[in-house]
């Protein structure tokens, strides 16, 4: 390795500057201190995550802490957790630079690892979900065998029989559920192709109409005037609005009515499922699109969802490029909308 | 076993075959008190399997109910935290 060539006072001045804005560009944040302890750099991102905010005034004080553990020699870690002015999570690491003994300074690393954090309980979270989710029909089907095993008055083994069967469809319709959700988060969909939205609407509530009649609720449909074409894979459209509707009957009363309707509002479709039924506490409505998330664990037990429907809807909202939403009064009922983008040729239409 | 706790016995209807949804409403009625309760196979699956869905009890992956067994429920304002199981007490032979 050849000697670094010596610079001139100008020549060093520049590869100073030159440094400073390519530690500004680092995601991460920087410190620099020398051996007194004084901060000599402090890069942009180190900035905005230490002294940017009144409450960062903790952060500020551990990073100066890290610097002289380091300065002592010794590589400090910590993770801080700060409530103010927004929660943040942030990874501090000081090392010793130059020395060893003394070190000539130190450095101290600053990350923001709130939305890892995020990300690693909402793994956490799905995992523990599932594992109960897949025990809970299993266990069910290792009770209703012991309990099978020996029986012999004929009611009783019906009964147990139909509900082994229920318990069998239930833990199937969640892995098909789960692979669904699996395949269109790892984005494997297909390509999208142009579909008439009616045609969609059609194939949705098409499986609907007995199972409403049958529980006395009304289903409603109004297709959209003229033809509204949108950009779909069709069978995930189909399944989420399918999805909805399903929802819509199951939490409804007898007596009420399901409406879906349809129209065109800018460069999206707009498609509707109102229905007139127990509605979602406030409370519980920015959490329903989690998967395994359940207002009513009773009420969804009795009519057989996964907890996965509302998550599928989103993802596949989500990846035709639009969004679902829900407007809900407890006790008067619950309005989802999903959103699509138009086909190309729609927008030329305005 | 009623003996045992000084506990007085009922009988109570809701415990009967088949009567899996009273049955579970009569034991979320008795969550945090000390009772013993006796029904057949069918009632105790459905009672376990609904308080782990709806309470999210962990009942283990593979969970048992050979006759004679108990099974020990904790919870308290019809609310129900874990359950444990014994297996059935085996009387040695003479």
């Amino acid at each position: 390795m050849g000697r670094q060539p010596e610079l001139n006072g100008n020549e060093a001045r520049d590869l100073l500057a030159l440094l400073v804005q390519a530690v500004d560009k680092a995601n991460q944040g920087l410190v620099v201190c020398n051996k007194k302890g004084r901060v000599v750099l402090r890069n942009k991102p180190a900035r905005e995550l230490v002294n940017a905010r009144d409450g960062d005034f903790l952060a500020e004080k551990a990073v100066e802490a890290a610097l002289g553990r380091a300065l002592a020699g010794v590589y400090h870690e910590e993770t801080l957790d700060l409530y103010s002015p927004t929660r943040h999570t942030l990874k501090i690491r000081a090392y010793p630079l130059g020395g060893p003994n003394p070190p000539a300074g130190a450095i101290a690393l600053v990350d923001d690892v709130s939305e890892l954090r995020r990300l690693e309980a909402v793994r956490r979270d799905f995992v523990a979900n599932l594992s109960h989710e897949l025990k809970t029909p299993l266990g069910a089907l290792s009770l209703l065998a012991e309990t099978l095993d020996g029986e012999e008055d004929p009611d009783v083994v019906a009964r147990l029989t139909a509900r082994v069967g229920a318990e069998a469809t239930r833990f199937s319709r969640i892995v098909d559920d789960l692979l669904d959700l699996s395949r269109i988060e790892a984005g494997a969909t297909g390509s999208l192709s142009e579909v008439a939205l009616s045609a969609v609407i059609d194939e949705a509530v098409e499986g609907f109409q007995e199972p409403a009649a049958a529980r006395g609720i009304r289903l409603e449909v109004t297709r959209p005037g003229p033809v509204l074409n949108v950009m779909a894979n069709r069978r995930d459209l189909v399944s989420a609005v399918a999805n909805l509707v399903d929802n819509a009957i199951k939490y409804s009363e007898p007596g009420a009515a399901v409406y879906v309707d349809a129209d065109r509002r800018g460069d999206r479709a707009c498609l509707r499922v109102r229905d007139e039924g127990v509605g979602i506490p406030r409370r519980d409505q920015e959490r329903i699109f989690e998967r395994f998330y359940r207002v009513d664990r009773a009420r969804s037990r009795w009519t057989g969802g996964t907890g996965l429907g509302l998550a599928i809807v989103r993802h596949v909202a989500a990846y035709h490029g639009g969004d679902v939403s829900v407007d809900s009064v407890e006790g008067e009922g619950s309005t989802f909308t999903l959103w699509v983008p138009l086909a190309n040729h729609e927008h030329s239409r305005d | 076993m009623g003996r045992a706790h000084k506990l007085d016995v009922e009988a109570n209807d809701d415990l009967s075959e088949g009567q899996s949804s009273a049955a579970v409403s009569l034991i979320r009625s008795l969550a945090g008190t000390s009772a013993v309760v006796c029904t057949h196979g069918d009632v105790i699956a459905e009672i376990l399997v609904t308080l782990a869905d709806e309470d999210r009890v962990d009942l283990g992956l593979t969970p048992r109910q050979a006759k004679g067994s108990v099974w020990a429920l904790e919870g308290k304002d019809s609310f129900f935290t874990s359950a444990r199981y014994f297996p059935p007490v085996v009387a040695e032979s003479v």
